[in-house]
């Protein structure tokens, strides 16, 4: 069986909104996330936030 | 959990390797268009000395430009000016590892001598930090949790390295061998541990990122994950090892000793990357991601979770068709972030 798969290939699919995105909120680190998934689900893919890393424990 | 699998490969990628290897990874951009990051790891990437990092940067830098990520995952220890001008040259992403503070830190993270590396490991950090040039490039620290020190110390002393993201990861275990510090399944540590954390966050008026908790947490608000282990997004990732031979993710060898290794030997050296990436080989094990416990496909958090890493799903009776070892704790923190998440916006409706 052939499948063409990418590298990285990031297939995200939406999850079912639980919460009110319009509340407003006093959490610095909730209102960024907040306005992330408001303005676009992949608004911070460039950044260096989202750098893939691997582990490193062992 | 120790990884022995450095017994069998050379210390060091041959020029050779290197060159096989980025003129592979340049062909695939080519043809897949999308771009994709390629990640220094080990052991430790820095003990390829300044010389050999700059002409396996060199290489892949040429074949894979901007956006392609090139990064590296450090102890820092060995992060001299001379290698951070490698690292500025061509702009190579950086994230370091560090517990905490020193008494965290140190209890795992030893030098041969037995000497704990704290001081090092932030001796490193400060030299990237302080140069101009160099500091856009730390994307990151990245800390193994221990589940019996406190949440809000290692917090406060990963925020003091001045790292624009922090990470977490738990530590290796699985259904038949517990993760350290775990003493039941059913327990639930970690998920205490990171459910004060998730407090510790949301309180904090300047947070850094926390890669983790805004990866769940961006789920529970109906956007997606980013992170390996999270979420029901699926990645392609791929080892290539010292000789060439290519590797299903390294996490696995958490599960057991070969556990990353694909039936057939597959190398960059001899085999075409565009082959390997349509096989039925890559195909199963790109689909291995994905939970097959009859536990995670009825659970209504799984679109948070996403079943956890692979690794940590592993028991020699049935393999890897279990929930993760860190169910509980994942169920817990899931609960607490939801109960969080409502309280945050009702204190300020």
């Amino acid at each position: 069986m052939k499948r063409a798969w990418k590298i990285a290939d990031h297939t995200a699919r939406r999850a079912v909104e639980e919460f009110d995105l319009a509340a407003p909120t006093g959490s610095v680190a909730l209102r960024r996330l907040i306005e992330e998934v408001t303005n676009s689900a992949e608004s911070c893919v460039s950044s260096a936030y989202n750098r893939t890393y691997h582990r490193h424990n062992r | 959990m120790g990884d022995e699998g450095w017994r069998d490969q050379p210390k060091l990628m041959s020029a050779g390797v290197v060159e096989k290897v980025a003129s592979a990874l340049g062909e695939q951009f080519i043809r897949q268009g999308t771009p994709f990051s390629v990640v220094l790891h080990g052991g430790e990437p820095l003990m390829l000395g300044a010389k050999r990092l700059r002409a396996l940067c060199d290489h892949l830098r040429s074949a894979l430009p901007h956006p392609c990520g090139i990064h590296i995952q450090t102890n820092a220890v060995l992060l001299s000016e001379e290698i951070i001008d490698v690292l500025v040259a061509y702009d190579v992403g950086v994230s370091i590892s560090i517990d905490g503070p020193a008494e965290v830190h140190d209890w795992f993270r030893k030098d041969h001598r037995d000497r704990g590396s704290h001081a090092e490991v932030r001796a490193g950090i400060n030299r990237i930090v302080q140069r101009d040039d160099a500091r856009p490039l730390l994307a990151g620290v990245l800390a193994v949790i221990d589940p019996r020190s406190d949440p809000l110390r290692v917090y406060k002393s990963l925020k003091e390295t001045g790292a624009p993201s922090l990470d977490f990861l738990v530590r290796d275990g699985n259904w038949d061998q517990l993760p350290f510090g775990k003493v039941s399944p059913d327990s639930t540590e970690y998920g205490e541990w990171l459910a004060s954390l998730v407090a510790i966050y949301l309180a904090d008026p300047a947070p850094p990122r926390v890669r983790l908790l805004d990866d769940m947490m961006r789920i529970l608000l109906g956007g997606s994950g980013q992170k390996e282990g999270v979420g029901e997004t699926d990645y392609g990732i791929i080892i290539v090892e010292p000789d060439g031979r290519l590797a299903k993710n390294d996490t696995l060898k958490a599960a057991h000793p070969g556990a990353d290794r694909f039936d057939r030997p597959w190398s960059i050296m001899r085999d075409s990357l565009a082959e390997f990436l349509v096989s039925e080989a890559y195909g199963d094990y790109y689909g291995e991601q994905r939970p097959l416990s009859p536990t995670c496909l009825a659970c209504p958090d799984l679109k948070v979770c996403g079943g956890g890493m692979v690794a940590h799903r592993w028991r020699a009776a049935n393999g890897f068709a279990n929930p993760t070892i860190f169910c509980a704790d994942q169920r817990l923190l899931i609960e607490k972030m939801r109960g969080a998440l409502q309280r945050e916006q009702a204190k300020a409706a």
